[in-house]
C-alpha cells in the first residue's frame, strides 16, 4: 500500500492509502498500536454514502 | 468498529477536502457510522483534534506518485503523467512523422505506410542510443 503525507488540523500524518476493496476491508483491523503521526486514508472514487 | 483494537477518530471528508464529521471509533463496537457524500475517510488515533470544517491537505511531496513518470516543463512544473511505454518525439521529428502519416493516409499505399513505419523505428533507434539525462524536480 502506498504511504502519503497529509496535513489536517495543523498536524501532519503519514497515512497508508486504502484504495482497493481488500485494503479497505482490512483497514486498521487488528492493529494494536498506531503511531501518533500515522493513520489510514480510505479513498473512494465517487462521493458516496459510506458506512464505517 | 468490529475487529478494531484501538480507539480511533474516524474522519469523514468530502470531495472538496473538507471534514464533514469526526466520529469516535470504539474498539470492538458493533455500531456503524454512516455519512453521505464521502470521498475520503481518515482514521487516526483518537483525540486527534480534527473537527468539522478542517481541510485535508496533500503534501506536495506526496502528490508525486513515484511509480509514475511525469513530464516537467522548464520550470519543473508537471505537464503530464506517463503511464509507461510512451515515446516523446521532438517537434521537428513529429513534423516529419506527420508528413509521412498524411501521405500514407492519402495514398493508402503499402509503401508509404512502410516508409512511415521505417521512419518511426529510425527515430526510436536514435532515442535508444541517447544517454539518459536527468534534471532536478522543483520539489
Amino acid at each position: 500500500m502506498d504511504k502519503i503525507n497529509i496535513g489536517i488540523a495543523s498536524k501532519r500524518y503519514k497515512v497508508k492509502v486504502a484504495e482497493t476493496d481488500e485494503e479497505k476491508e482490512a483497514g486498521l483491523q487488528n492493529i494494536t498500536e498506531l503511531p501518533e503521526d500515522e493513520g489510514m486514508l480510505f479513498v473512494f472514487n465517487e462521493p458516496d454514502e459510506i458506512t464505517f | 468498529m468490529k475487529d478494531t483494537k484501538i480507539p480511533l477518530d474516524i474522519v469523514f471528508i468530502n470531495e472538496d477536502l473538507d471534514v464533514i464529521s469526526v466520529h469516535e471509533g470504539i474498539p470492538e463496537s458493533e455500531e456503524f457510522i454512516t455519512e453521505n457524500n464521502v470521498t475520503f475517510v481518515l482514521e487516526v488515533n483518537k483525540n486527534s483534534g480534527i473537527t468539522k470544517g478542517d481541510e485535508l491537505e496533500f503534501s506536495p511531496d506526496s502528490q508525486v506518485d513515484n511509480s509514475k513518470m511525469i513530464v516537467l516543463d522548464p520550470n519543473g512544473n508537471p505537464q503530464m503523467e506517463l503511464d509507461g511505454g510512451e515515446r516523446i518525439f521532438s517537434r521537428a521529428n513529429t513534423k516529419i512523422l506527420i508528413k509521412f502519416a498524411k501521405k500514407a493516409h492519402s495514398t493508402q499505399s503499402d509503401n508509404d505506410y512502410k516508409a512511415l513505419g521505417k521512419r518511426v523505428f529510425k527515430f526510436l533507434q536514435v532515442q535508444e542510443q541517447n544517454e539518459p539525462e536527468y534534471v532536478k524536480s522543483k520539489n
